[in-house]
């Protein structure tokens, strides 16, 4: 697991690196991006499992994308959730499964948790649930501004949309959830 | 919603963010907002600290070991280090023992050999390497040199090999040098079919030589598109058709020529996308077999023409007639697998009995002749149904693996393809939305005022597609067999990883477009666009114009 490159290597020179046999190069990446594109994924999965596999998936298949593109790679982090995105949306496609208590991941561990987290392991999944129900596009900012904390700027580039248009669809996305959590809230 | 609060919100977030500010400071900060932000901003903050759980490290590790040993790939032999080889082993010993005449010999062996060596290379050369233009040029000089008896088993040849090439670029993940061989493919295709007519002494055994020949391409291509990536999913959905419509012409062919001996295959083409959609149920093939009683003819409305465009005649709509009481009427196939209530795929609600069956003549779309074409499509543009009759199927629901004559989605409506085969035309009426996954339409789609278009997963469409003052419009990897048309759609648009046959127009679009990762045979031209187009990496082939001019 150890390589021989610092972690100061950018993006684009790890690849170049892996592009020309060194596959080191790539673990690093990997290392860098794993745990915050596993939470993304499980984010909108809700499945520890499918998370799991959709993250390795993820990097076999940007893998498959960039490698011939010599040094045209101007955004890896950009193209990792690009993709890991399209593979959620597949996912949706094969199978709609709405969580409940019995098939999810112990998400406290037991462990008390400050009170800015939503405490209630019910309410959590209600959030989920919200998210779900909103278009991909507003899923994906939704997760990666507030899942993964990436900034407007970030989520803005990853997403290949303009800041002014992400703050939009920010305000709409949180009129919507909010509102889609208040509605569950209420029914239950 | 107004601007201002858009960017307070934002900025009060960022700020909180970055711990300059906590909510209530911010709120302070913006009295004038503080009602319509208050709910908003205490959410955000909360829902930010959402706790998710850490990958299981075990997994972690062990998908770390299974992802560079996939990206380890072991570095072939070059020509110059096999030829350095081959000097080592077997010239340079030589030399040292007889040194004057293997000087001469040695000089006339490096040039045979480099000549010999060059074209023996080539012949595992892929599309995309150096020495394919040795390759195809080694093809055509054999076919130069074959009588036209023996063409025809030399093209089926050829096409074997463009199938192992196929194979060998997916095998490589070189999957941006697919459609080149795709491309070579159906012109071999082409050639084969149409070479030898039946009636010759050769035509019934030459006819089950092809006919055999195009069933084993399409099973193998069938079997690559199983575990193909989107992005390798329209060629192959493309080469799959080539072979289909190559079995269908022979059919066809012999029907008419030799009546007496029968096809030695014959296929429905629902089994093909069957095979795309594993998780669906076997769903059997819809095929109305009632002729309309009474029919109207369509009468077509104009549309406004533009000053920069050619005047356009818009795709006649049906109007439509009452029917007896039908015998079969095709339905939606109701997906069993599916939560009813998911909002991406939407309920199914039931047809009425009464069948809407309209006579539609389907129009093709012309070109705009302002921009040039570097490659005309070559197909016919008015397909024509085989097995089925031209029934506008009406859309409301899910369509899984079955054909139809043409499609229509109603007004309001929602309609979802899933592996489905539209042999006319597909219409989108106002407010109606489509979702397209792995479906072939086989004349022209037509959308003007719909809800949204999203056209995903290997769909193939092999007329033009023109989508007009709708909403969201997603294009991803798709085959699109002649042009493409967006003009005057807003909230947001994609076009990616598709491959696009004629020109790409995107015009006076809103809400923004994305444009990434495509393969366009003609031109990409945009104008009046708001905000500018987006993207990178397109494969133009011909100009990338206007807004667009970038985004090659």
């Amino acid at each position: 697991m150890s390589s021989s490159l610092p972690l100061e290597h950018s993006d684009e020179e790890l690849i170049t690196r892996t592009q020309k046999g060194d596959s080191e190069a790539y673990g690093i990446l990997y290392d860098r991006y794993v745990d915050a594109l596993f939470r993304y994924i499980y984010y909108r999965l809700r499945d520890e499992q499918e998370s799991q596999d959709l993250t390795e998936e993820t990097f076999i298949k940007v893998w498959d994308t960039v490698k011939d593109k010599g040094t045209g790679i101007y955004n890896f982090k950009a193209w990792l959730y690009r993709i890991a995105h399209n593979l959620v949306v597949d996912h949706y496609r094969k199978s709609k499964e709405i969580l409940s208590l019995d098939n999810i991941v112990a998400l406290s561990d037991g462990e008390p948790l400050p009170e800015n987290i939503l405490q209630d392991q019910e309410t959590q999944i209600q959030l989920m649930n919200a998210v779900a129900q909103l278009e991909p596009e507003l899923q994906q900012l939704i997760t990666l501004r507030f899942g993964n904390g990436y900034s407007h700027r970030e989520t803005a580039e990853i997403m290949k949309v303009k800041e002014g248009h992400l703050r939009v669809m920010q305000h709409r996305a949180l009129k919507k959830l909010y509102k889609l959590l208040s509605k569950e809230v209420e029914q239950s | 919603m107004s601007d201002e609060v858009v960017n307070v919100l934002a900025e009060a977030l960022e700020a909180i963010e970055k711990g300059n500010l906590t909510p209530s400071e911010c709120l302070e900060r913006y009295p004038e907002h503080r009602d319509e932000l208050r709910d908003l901003l205490y959410f955000a903050v909360t829902i930010k600290g959402t706790h998710l759980p850490a990958i299981d490290p075990e997994f972690r590790s062990a998908a770390r070991s299974r992802i560079i040993q996939a990206v380890t790939v072991p570095k072939p032999r070059t020509l110059p280090e096999t030829l350095l080889h081959i000097w080592n082993t077997y010239i340079w010993v030589s030399f040292t023992r007889r040194p004057v005449l293997s000087y001469a010999v040695v000089v006339a062996l490096i040039l045979i050999m480099a000549s010999v060596g060059t074209v023996y290379a080539s012949t595992s050369a892929l599309p995309g390497d150096s020495l394919y233009s040795v390759k195809t040029s080694v093809e055509d000089a054999r076919l130069w040199f074959t009588s036209d008896d023996q063409q025809v088993e030399l093209y089926l040849q050829f096409t074997n090999e463009r199938i192992r090439e196929i194979k060998a670029l997916m095998e490589g993940g070189r999957y941006e040098n697919i459609p080149q061989a795709v491309e070579r493919f159906e012109n071999q295709v082409k050639e084969a079919t149409d070479k030898e007519p039946e009636e010759s002494r050769n035509g019934p055994r030459l006819v089950s030589v092809k006919m055999e020949a195009f069933s084993n391409h399409k099973d193998a291509l069938n079997n690559l598109m199983i575990t193909a990536p989107d992005q390798a999913k329209p060629a192959l959905a493309h080469a799959i058709a080539v072979s289909d419509q190559a079995q269908h012409k022979l059919s066809d062919n012999l029907a008419r020529s030799t009546p007496e001996i029968p096809p030695t295959q014959t296929e429905t083409p629902a089994s093909a996308p069957a095979a795309l959609t594993p998780t669906l149920p076997s769903a059997p093939v819809v095929v109305p077999t009632q002729t309309p009683t009474s029919t109207q003819t369509a009468t077509p409305t104009a549309t406004p023409s533009r000053t920069s465009q050619p005047t356009r005649t818009a795709i006649p709509t049906a109007t439509p007639s009452q029917t007896p009481e039908p015998t079969n009427t095709p339905t939606p196939i109701e997906n069993p697998s599916q939560t009813p209530s998911s909002t991406a795929i939407p309920s199914q609600t039931p047809q009425p009995t009464q069948t809407v069956t309209p006579s539609v003549t389907p129009t093709v779309l012309p070109t705009a002749t302002e921009t040039v074409t570097p490659i005309p499509p070559t197909n016919t543009p008015t397909p024509s149904p085989t097995s089925t009759t031209v029934n506008p199927e009406a859309c409301n629901g899910v369509l899984g693996a079955i054909t139809v004559g043409s499609l229509r989605v109603p007004p309001g409506a929602t309609c979802t393809l899933d592996g489905t085969i539209v042999e006319g035309n597909a219409v989108v009426e106002e407010s109606g939305a489509l979702i397209a996954y792995s479906a072939r339409i086989d004349g022209n789609l037509d959308a003007q005022k719909s809800a949204s278009v999203e056209l995903l997963s290997g769909t193939e469409v092999n007329g033009n597609i023109q989508i007009l003052l709708s909403g969201p419009v997603r294009i991803i990897s798709i085959y699109a067999g002649r042009n493409l048309r967006l003009e005057g759609n807003s909230q947001g648009h994609e076009i990616s990883s598709s491959w696009i046959i004629g020109n790409v127009d995107i015009v006076q679009n809103t809400g923004g477009v994305s444009i990434s990762n495509n393969t366009i045979n003609g031109n990409l031209a945009c104008t009046g666009n708001i905000p500018l187009p987006t993207g990178d990496n397109n494969n133009v082939g011909g100009n990338a114009t206007g807004q667009c001019a970038l985004l090659r």
